[in-house]
């Protein structure tokens, strides 16, 4: 990929934070809610990639590693409460699930 | 840069080694045998914050820079550290006063509560981005899971479901904007970070903005909070009070360093800041008026505190540390003693934390009450408590921020003005005679009095002994270089 710039990384990376960032707020369901947040943290990723290719140093690559290894364990623990929430309600819209208001 | 040469110094690492082995006990202990009773455990984990406590003490007098330069050990972190033992030990023991709080896997909780503190430990040293994301993650993973543990009450559900779908878009911003610093220096450490803030470029601008949306999102200030309220309430009592003090003092170290290692005095990225923190005073102050149940309005109260807790930072200058560290230490004691009367009063049940059933407290219980009376009296800032004299210093230092400054100190007045009259309303309940009212559920064992007196002595040494404090001012003066 020597021909392609850091640029269109660059575009690429914020357009999928920013498909990230409306998902989240557009969708109700918790599970597709998550899955916009990873497409945010994997935005992060290209980025730290693509800055750390440019500038030849490692520190950007680790950076990657080690966000994929947190979401991975984020992607557990988070889909353990939406079961946990799920097998109390049936149901996981979370406009529905708001006892705590005010 | 090379992989060679990873530069480890034991003796820095000796408290977070110290922790995770209490942490890996508590859970073979568990795994032991069923039959060991709750109290052990949880004194594991006391046991293994005095001995962070001890292996800090060499520490003194040494700071230095280990891991290559990621992670810092300074009377700066000191001190943070020492706040987090203080919250994790207070927290392990009101957890250990009934089933209700741990969901009955005393084991996995306590050891969960220990981890969490090292990720605390982690972003007090945090000197480059990879180290403070990892911090963050550490403290917010475990949190997520603790919040959900009083899970056969639903509200604990909701609270964990909502922390953690919030806790995570906010690490999204934290890592986006990360990226983007990085794009923009070069590296990861904050000095290379500083040098770019220097000549700051469009990618600075928006990475900077994006990092400081995701930390307001940690420390819940507005108009990143909406998640606070519910989560403190829903959560378990203990883990209400570890999140409003130690996450807060965790992330605010973050924080500090940050504006202090990167701008080094008052700089135009951290107007949005200064805005944040102006809101948070107004938003958690106004907020608390109505609230009925006193976790949620401790809640409240904590968005408000974050915002005052900004303005220390108002002017970058180096009392601004120590205003911050005297302030923090005494929302601490009196936070914790707060929610240790709660505990105190509690009996496991909901109905403990509705304000209806303080109502004539006084005459039922005369010294929970007066305790109680004491901590409201220190968050509202009444002359002779801790957060009195936490407040003068925080004027001071908004008066030396320019005009962002004074706009901060007018909300400071303005806020507190407020909060007389939400803590005054609780406190004037609790001393008003009481007819028709459900009694409050009197719970009365010995291992909350213990932080209930703590907080008390705390709350009334620092308001009426400040002068121990400021003595100690020309070392935290320095404390980041």
């Amino acid at each position: 990929m020597p021909g392609v710039p850091l640029a269109d990384y660059l575009a690429v990376a914020s357009a999928l934070f920013a498909v990230g960032v409306i998902g989240f707020l557009l969708r109700r369901n918790p599970i597709t809610m998550l899955m916009a947040i990873e497409l945010m943290w994997n935005a992060g990723n290209l980025a730290f990639a693509a800055f750390a290719r440019t500038f030849v140093d490692f520190s950007g690559q680790i950076f990657v590693f080690i966000v994929v290894t947190v979401a991975a364990a984020e992607a557990a623990i988070a889909l353990a409460i939406v079961v946990m929430v799920f097998r109390r309600r049936r149901d996981v819209d979370v406009d529905e699930i708001s006892e705590l208001r005010g | 840069m090379s992989f060679q040469g990873v530069s480890i110094s034991w003796p820095v690492l000796a408290p977070i080694v110290a922790l995770t082995a209490g942490g890996l006990l508590v859970l073979l202990v568990d795994l032991a045998s069923k039959a060991i009773p709750r109290g052990v455990l949880y004194g594991i984990g006391v046991a293994s914050c005095v001995a962070a406590f001890v292996t800090m003490l060499p520490l003194y007098g040494q700071e230095q820079v280990t891991l290559n330069g990621a992670f810092a050990s300074d009377r700066f972190s000191w001190m943070f550290d020492a706040l987090l033992l203080l919250t994790l030990a207070v927290t392990l023991v009101l957890s250990s006063l009934r089933k209700a709080e741990d969901g009955g896997n005393a084991g996995a909780y306590a050891a969960l509560l220990i981890f969490c503190t090292i990720g605390g430990f982690v972003m007090a040293g945090a000197d480059n981005l990879i180290i403070i994301f990892l911090g963050i993650e550490q403290l917010s993973l475990a949190l997520y899971v603790l919040a959900g543990t009083g899970f056969p009450r639903e509200a604990s559900q909701e609270a964990a479901l909502k922390y953690v779908l919030l806790g995570s878009l906010a690490s999204g911003f934290l890592i986006f904007g990360s990226a983007l610093l990085y794009g923009a220096s070069g590296g990861v450490s904050l000095g290379a970070i500083a040098r770019a803030a220097a000549a700051p470029q469009g990618l600075f601008v928006a990475g900077f903005a994006l990092f400081l949306v995701g930390l307001s999102f940690k420390l819940a200030l507005t108009p990143f909070h909406t998640w606070a309220p519910d989560v403190y309430e829903g959560s378990p009592l203990a883990i209400t009070a570890y999140m409003s003090v130690a996450v807060k003092a965790a992330a605010f170290a973050i924080l500090a360093r940050v504006a202090y290692t990167v701008f080094g005095h008052d700089s135009v990225a951290l107007i949005p800041l200064w805005g944040v923190a102006i809101l948070s005073m107004l938003v958690g102050n106004l907020g608390a008026i109505r609230q009925t149940n006193l976790k949620r309005l401790l809640g409240y109260s904590s968005i408000a505190q974050a915002g005052y807790i900004v303005v220390a930072l108002a002017g970058v200058s180096p009392g601004g540390l120590a205003a911050m560290l005297f302030y923090l230490t005494a929302y601490a004691f009196t936070t914790l003693g707060a929610f240790a009367v709660m505990a105190l009063l509690g009996d496991g049940s909901d109905t403990y934390a509705e304000l209806a059933s303080y109502r004539g407290l006084f005459f039922r219980r005369p010294w929970p009450a007066a305790a109680m009376a004491l901590f409201f009296f220190s968050l509202a800032g009444i002359p002779a408590t801790a957060g009195f004299y936490g407040k003068v210093l925080l004027l001071q230092q908004a008066f030396g921020g320019g005009p962002w400054g004074i706009g901060m100190a007018i909300a400071l007045v303005f806020g507190t003005l407020v909060s007389f009259y939400v803590y005054g309303k609780v406190v004037w309940d609790m001393y008003a005679p009481a007819e028709g009212v459900a009694a409050v559920p009197s719970g009365n064992a010995l291992a909350p009095w213990i932080a209930v007196v703590a907080g008390a002595a705390g709350t009334l040494v620092f308001g009426v002994l400040p002068q121990l404090f400021y003595a100690s001012q020309p070392f935290l003066t320095a404390a980041v270089r």
